[in-house]
């Protein structure tokens, strides 16, 4: 289920196009010169949205949303229509801010130990008891960006499982994966799991459980 | 042989991460990750659904951890919905500045769609300077050599690679070379280690016009670089440790083997040694032959990795954005 946002496609009063998005896009390839800007304007209210979240600065999306706007439109002939014009466009900005987020958390002097596929594990407050519990924003700029990007896309937006794993051009179980664990990364941070000192398993994406088993019951929830 | 994906639960931290957990056995310490995984239905149609439902059945841990888990979950998820209630109730459109800006860009963009070289020599730009050539490593393994071949129709174009070393030693002793029809360089002997040298990705038929300015920076991976036009699937990985990817008679000459388009960008050495680097940072060892390919349909550069340790050789099947976006990796197996 779609969660429409009320600012999402096609409701601005200037946009009496009555072309579709594939006809548009179709129309700039063939050098028709407000084509792209029509197509935009449709759709730029929620690609910022999603940018922004994902991101989580207002600066980087900005950046994000240009650099992505403008490959889509030198790209625009590559489209082959396999997917929504949307859904393809959703790709190129999410690609962005990804490429983005990584490449400002690429370069530490000492290796950050890594989770899957080298995404760096999210350092900072990690562990939070109810009374210090982060915001659900704040806990969610936490995420590595995979995470982020997959929790904006599905849990934030609505997107089904299936078009956030078009967009992050993943496998749909890979999405469940990044929001399930980064739910309960979430969970962490919000105090909802508990105080699992330092090692706990959600919060190191490499190593396994925290403690012998029995060990988790210390310091939960009781305040 | 047994792959791995990211979102796999065996693909957990690099290789060269030690302690993994969740070993088997009960008492087996809980492994939250999965838990969350099989709780998702992430794990669904994978060997190690049964296992994890094995052990919440079993081992009390993993069931009252299962249970806590579950619990928070539902209350994380009502968070979010509150947050998207919030997002939804105040939305924020493209702020104005930000919208001249676009615009701005947009009207600057030129008149048609340009094949965005510009676009990929910016990303190039930004692999050198990504701060990763202060690592340099001595590679004296058995696959010496830096052969760049051109991809052309039909196989792979072994034999033009003597034109392009530009009278460098003798190029990789690598079972790839050996089976080529009428190549003689793979046949001069023992290889020897090849320290770092420039190479110069020739821009033959096939490659697209827009291809990337060549590196002149020094390689710090000396790899054979092939395009055989292959797309790869899990089972037929194997084929590129062993020499036989573009060997196999079923390919015939209505196979192209051209650089697929998204992978242009690691044709440039400085762009590739990123790329590499953060495969090592994953699989840890020697990347002896990368092949600009496809898997699954998908544009990927496949990678053969021999372990530092020794161990059987990996294959390592890196996305387009490998070097930029950490290794990209898509897909991994043992073989051997």
């Amino acid at each position: 289920m779609r969660r429409e946002s009320p600012v999402g496609a096609g409701v601005g009063a200037a946009d009496t196009d009555r072309r579709s998005d594939p006809e548009l896009l179709r129309a700039h390839v063939g050098g028709d010169r407000g084509a792209f800007d029509t197509l935009v304007r449709r759709h730029r209210d929620r690609l910022w949205a999603v940018a922004l979240r994902t991101l989580a600065d207002r600066e980087e999306a900005a950046d994000a949303l240009q650099d992505a706007l403008l490959s889509a439109y030198r790209k625009a002939d590559r489209f082959r229509g396999e997917s929504a014009v949307t859904t393809w466009l959703h790709r190129i900005v999410v690609n962005a801010c990804l490429d983005r987020a990584r490449r400002r958390q690429a370069r530490p002097t000492v290796p950050l130990p890594t989770g899957t596929a080298g995404e760096p594990v999210a350092t900072g407050p990690a562990v939070a008891d109810r009374d210090t519990a982060l915001t659900v924003r704040a806990a969610l700029a936490q995420l590595s960006v995979e995470q982020r990007a997959a929790l904006v896309l599905v849990d934030l937006y609505g997107y089904p499982v299936g078009e956030a794993a078009e967009i992050l051009d993943v496998a749909d179980g890979t999405v469940k994966s990044r929001c399930a664990r980064g739910r309960a990364r979430l969970a962490v941070l919000l105090g909802e799991l508990g105080n699992r000192g330092g090692g706990s398993g959600v919060e190191s994406t490499s190593a396994a459980g925290s403690g012998p088993p029995g060990d988790r019951h210390g310091g939960e929830e009781e305040s | 042989m047994s792959g791995q994906r990211p979102g796999d639960p065996e693909f957990r931290g690099g290789l060269g991460s030690p302690g993994d957990g969740a070993t088997g056995g009960s008492g087996a310490a809980v492994d939250w990750e999965l838990l969350a995984d099989h709780l998702a239905g992430a794990l669904a149609g994978q060997p190690a659904e049964a296992e994890v439902a094995r052990r919440v059945a079993e081992d009390p841990a993993w069931a009252t951890a299962g249970a806590e888990l579950a619990a928070a979950d539902t209350v994380v998820r009502g968070r979010l919905a509150e947050l998207a209630a919030e997002l939804a109730a105040e939305p924020e459109p493209l702020p104005p500045d930000v919208a001249a800006r676009l615009d701005e860009a947009l009207a600057g963009a030129g008149d048609t769609p340009d094949g965005d070289a510009e676009v990929r020599s910016l990303d190039a730009g930004r692999a050198r300077r990504s701060g990763r050539l202060g690592r340099y490593r001595v590679v004296a393994s058995v696959a010496a050599g830096v052969v760049v071949l051109a991809g052309v129709a039909g196989v792979v174009a072994l034999n033009r690679s003597d034109s392009r070393t530009a009278g460098r030693s003798d190029a990789a002793n690598h079972p790839m070379l050996g089976p080529a029809p009428g190549h003689s360089a793979a046949g001069t002997g023992s290889s020897q280690p090849m320290g770092p040298h420039a190479t110069a990705p020739p821009t033959g038929p096939g490659e697209e016009s827009g291809s990337s300015q060549p590196s002149a920076a020094p390689s710090q991976w000396a790899v054979t670089r092939l395009t055989t036009g292959t797309d790869y699937r899990p089972d037929t990985l194997a084929a590129l440790l062993h020499g036989t990817a573009s060997a196999t008679p079923s390919m015939g000459p209505h196979v192209t083997a051209t650089m697929p388009d998204d992978l242009s960008r690691l044709s440039d050495s400085a762009a590739l040694d990123s790329c590499l680097t953060a495969i090592d940072g994953d699989v840890p060892g020697t990347p002896s032959v990368v092949d600009f390919a496809r898997f699954e349909g998908s544009a990927a550069l496949v990678v053969v990795v021999r372990p530092a340790d020794g161990q059987r050789p990996w294959v390592v099947v890196a996305g387009p954005r490998c070097g930029v976006s950490g290794d990209d990796v898509r897909y991994r197996s043992q073989t051997g």
